[in-house]
Parts: structure tokens; C-alpha cells; sequence
């Protein structure tokens, strides 16, 4: 997780698609939550979110918040998809990275930063959510091998 | 039952260190582990940066021979195109220095010498964030970087520093919400404020009403405040907005810095900011 922080600090400024740059902590908690138990779940969003906030300049606890909140939602979906489905786990990235954007910039509104809520807002919102759901498609297939490959080593044990 | 209280239990604790964090940061005691963070990250994010220049030039250079001499010939016309244009703004500024001389006249602020009093901060890193705009530079209070100190590029005004580590700072962008520059417009010396907007655009508010500006007009700092140097460039005005009802005026700004680009930065290490403090003196005599 702190190597993909990193990442997305370091690489941002070179994978940006109209001013928008993929967030991928936000991506690896919502794969993750949809795959783990709730404790594994939410203790990964805490530290993305910890790992957000300390290289922002928004007030903190803004992004914590809003990934718990992510990671909470997305955690509904643990166990109720078939092992093998990818398609729908992955279509959802889009809502979830909707509503982790819509949270955190509400929250900051509250917390007295200004905040547009424009054609622009919704351009970038949306730009936003289509670069995670490719994102998506890569780490979801790694996340789900791993989560498969954990469990067997349970099993065998 | 148990699971579910276990999960509420979870979110408890962890939204109360939320708040704690919270409040620590508004009592100004995050900083330093923002700083202390910045500052162990700063190695990798230097090397990721440095890999994905050199991914960069690598792919660069798979450019076609013919698609070079075409590039080549674009830029020897405009090198031509430019070196006139240099050769008239240097016989203007010789002008312009006869005149002052002539008229005495004398700034407040002497001009700032790029040269002597800057650094150059390479760009390793930006908020991770969307609708935040902050770059993290390699340059920090090692190099006599401090906070508020303007930052810039060739083009025009970049933003300043917020933060700084003692090998990397982080910079606020003019097109950052929380942004706000004094400037006035090249030609009319009308006076307004830059603020940033989402999506990476700038809008100049508090344009008096009767005042003329056009898409066009230069825009620059106009210093006063005291947070930047004046005259320096921050970019054209595309459009105006203007309604009889409404006290101001709102023009939109394109910046002349391509913040999508941001490689290198030049830190003016020279300008002490002047931060206005709202301190009412007593009148002498008062009581």
C-alpha cells in the first residue's frame, strides 16, 4: 500500500488524462474490500487514506474518511460474487470513485475549502472514475489471484 | 450479532482517530509528520521521477528521422521568429532604461535577480489527489528554501511554497482553489484577484465595474499584499464576464505556465514575503 502511495505521488504528473491522474489506493481498497473479511478491509483504507491525507493540503481526515466510507460500501459485495466473476467487481469502481470524490470534496466544502460544483467538477469527477475502472481491470485479476493463492496456502496448512 | 458490533466497534475507533488527527493537524502539529513523511518518501519519489524521465526520453527518441527535420524546420523559423522579437524587446528595455533614469524614477522594490537568488527544484512528485494542486520539489530548507517563497518558470507564475522539508517542499499551484494572487491587467493597470479553479483554470474576480478589459490583456502580479513580487507574468485573459447588476467584474485567465508539464521549477529565494497583519496601532496621544 505504501509503495503504491508512492507511486501515485511520483507518477502522477506522467499519467495524467485531462488534468486527471488514477488514484490507485483508492482503487487496490475497493478491489481489496470486495474480497476480504471486514477487518483486513477497512484496516488497508485506514492506511491509504492515512497515506492520502499526509500528501494533501486538504484538511486532514478528509480522505481517511472518505475511504473508510469506500471500503465499507464496497465490503457489501464480500462473498456474494461467484470466485471466477470479474466484470461486475470491476464495473463498480465507477460509482465507488463517483461517490469517494463526491465525500471527500463534500467534506472539504464543510471544512471551508472552496468548492465548485460545475460542468467542470462533474468533467473531472467522471475522468476520474474512467482512469480507475483500467486500473481496475489490471488489479483486480492480481488482487482476486492473490486473495485465491493466500487461501489455498490456508488450506493446506 | 457479535460481527456486526465488532465492525462497529472498528469504525468507532478508527473515526475517532480520525478526529484526533483532525484536531492535532488545526492545533498545527501535523506538519512536521507531514514534513518527516515528505522527507523519507523523497529518495523514491526521486527515483521513480528520474525512471519515468528516462521512460520518457526513451520513448522520445523513437520519433522518425522525417518527423525531426519537419520539427527541426519549425523550430529554426521560430528561432528566427524569436530572435528579432529579442533583438526589439532588448532596443525597448534600453529605452525604457533612458526613461527611468530620466524621470528619476525609483521602485520600491528593486528588480529580483533570477539568477543570484534562486534555486532550481526539479518537480518529483503531485498531490495525489485530483482536485488538489500541489507539486513536491527537491529542493528544501537545505537549499534556503522557506515557506511563502514564490515559485516560478520561465512562462510565468507557478505558486509558492507551503511546506517545506530539508530536501523537498511542497508548492501550492495558482490553479490550487485555496489560491488567491493580486495581479492587475498589463495595459488598463486594473487591479483584481487570481483564484484557482477546479479543473486546472484561473478567474480573475473583483474587477471593478466600468473598467475595461479584454480577452487578450496580459495579466500580471501587481504585489501588493506583499505575498509575491510584482510584474510577473500569470497569463491572457480569454473572457470577460461582465453584468450590470453584479458589483464586479469576473474575467477568465489562461495561465502561460503549462501546469501538465511541470518538470523544473525556480524557487525566488531572494523575496521575503510581507504578510498583512490585520494590527491596529493606538493614535499617538490616544488613550
Amino acid at each position: 500500500m505504501i509503495l503504491l502511495g508512492a507511486a501515485q505521488v511520483s507518477l502522477s504528473p506522467y499519467l495524467q488524462w485531462q488534468t486527471v491522474h488514477p488514484n490507485f489506493l483508492l482503487v487496490a481498497v475497493v478491489a481489496w474490500s470486495m474480497l476480504a473479511p471486514f477487518p483486513k478491509a477497512i484496516g488497508w483504507a485506514f492506511l491509504a487514506g492515512l497515506l492520502l491525507d499526509f500528501f494533501s493540503t486538504a484538511p486532514f481526515g478528509v480522505f481517511t474518511a472518505a475511504m473508510l466510507g469506500a471500503a465499507t460500501a464496497a465490503n457489501f459485495w464480500f462473498d456474494r460474487f461467484a470466485p471466477s466473476a470479474v466484470l461486475l467487481p470491476v464495473a463498480l469502481i465507477l460509482p465507488y470513485s463517483i461517490g469517494f470524490d463526491v465525500v471527500s470534496l463534500l467534506l472539504q466544502q464543510l471544512l471551508g475549502r472552496p468548492v465548485l460544483w460545475s460542468g467542470t467538477l462533474l468533467r473531472l469527477i467522471v475522468s476520474a472514475g474512467l482512469l480507475n475502472l483500467v486500473v481496475m481491470m489490471l488489479l483486480y485479476p492480481l488482487f482476486q489471484w492473490m486473495e485465491r493463492a493466500s487461501h489455498r496456502d490456508e488450506i493446506m496448512l | 450479532m457479535e460481527t456486526q458490533n465488532r465492525q462497529g466497534l472498528l469504525l468507532a475507533i478508527f473515526a475517532a482517530l480520525i478526529i484526533l488527527g483532525f484536531a492535532l493537524d488545526r492545533l498545527g502539529y501535523m506538519s512536521g509528520v507531514r514534513v518527516a513523511l515528505q522527507t523519507v518518501f523523497q529518495p523514491a519519489e526521486s527515483a521513480v521521477t528520474g525512471a519515468a524521465q528516462r521512460a520518457e526520453k526513451l520513448s522520445e527518441q523513437q520519433q522518425t528521422v522525417a518527423q525531426l527535420i519537419e520539427e527541426n524546420n519549425t523550430l529554426k523559423t521560430e528561432a528566427n521568429r524569436l530572435l528579432i522579437e529579442n533583438i526589439q524587446l532588448k532596443e525597448l528595455e534600453r529605452e525604457n532604461e533612458r526613461l527611468r533614469q530620466l524621470l528619476n524614477y525609483t521602485r520600491n522594490n528593486p528588480g529580483i535577480n533570477f539568477e543570484a537568488a534562486s534555486v532550481v527544484g526539479q518537480v518529483i512528485g503531485s498531490d495525489p489527489n485530483n482536485f488538489l494542486y500541489t507539486i513536491f520539489i527537491d529542493v528544501g530548507a537545505n537549499d534556503g528554501v522557506a515557506k511563502d517563497m514564490p515559485v516560478v518558470t520561465h512562462r510565468g507564475l507557478v505558486g509558492r511554497v507551503t511546506q517545506v522539508g530539508p530536501n523537498s517542499s511542497q508548492v501550492l499551484l495558482i490553479i490550487d482553489p485555496a489560491s488567491s494572487v493580486n495581479a492587475l491587467v498589463q495595459n488598463s493597470r486594473v487591479q483584481g484577484i487570481i483564484n484557482g479553479e477546479l479543473g486546472g483554470t484561473l478567474v480573475m474576480e473583483r474587477i471593478p465595474q466600468g473598467k475595461t478589459v479584454s480577452p487578450g490583456d496580459l495579466v500580471l502580479t501587481s504585489g501588493l499584499g506583499g505575498n509575491f513580487p510584482d510584474k510577473l507574468v500569470i497569463g491572457q485573459i480569454t473572457e470577460v464576464f461582465q453584468r450590470d447588476l453584479d458589483l464586479f467584474q469576473t474575467a477568465r485567465v489562461r495561465s502561460t505556465v503549462d501546469f501538465g508539464d511541470l518538470s523544473t521549477v525556480l524557487v525566488i529565494t531572494s523575496f521575503k514575503p510581507n504578510p498583512f497583519k490585520q494590527e491596529l496601532q493606538p493614535a499617538e496621544g490616544q488613550n
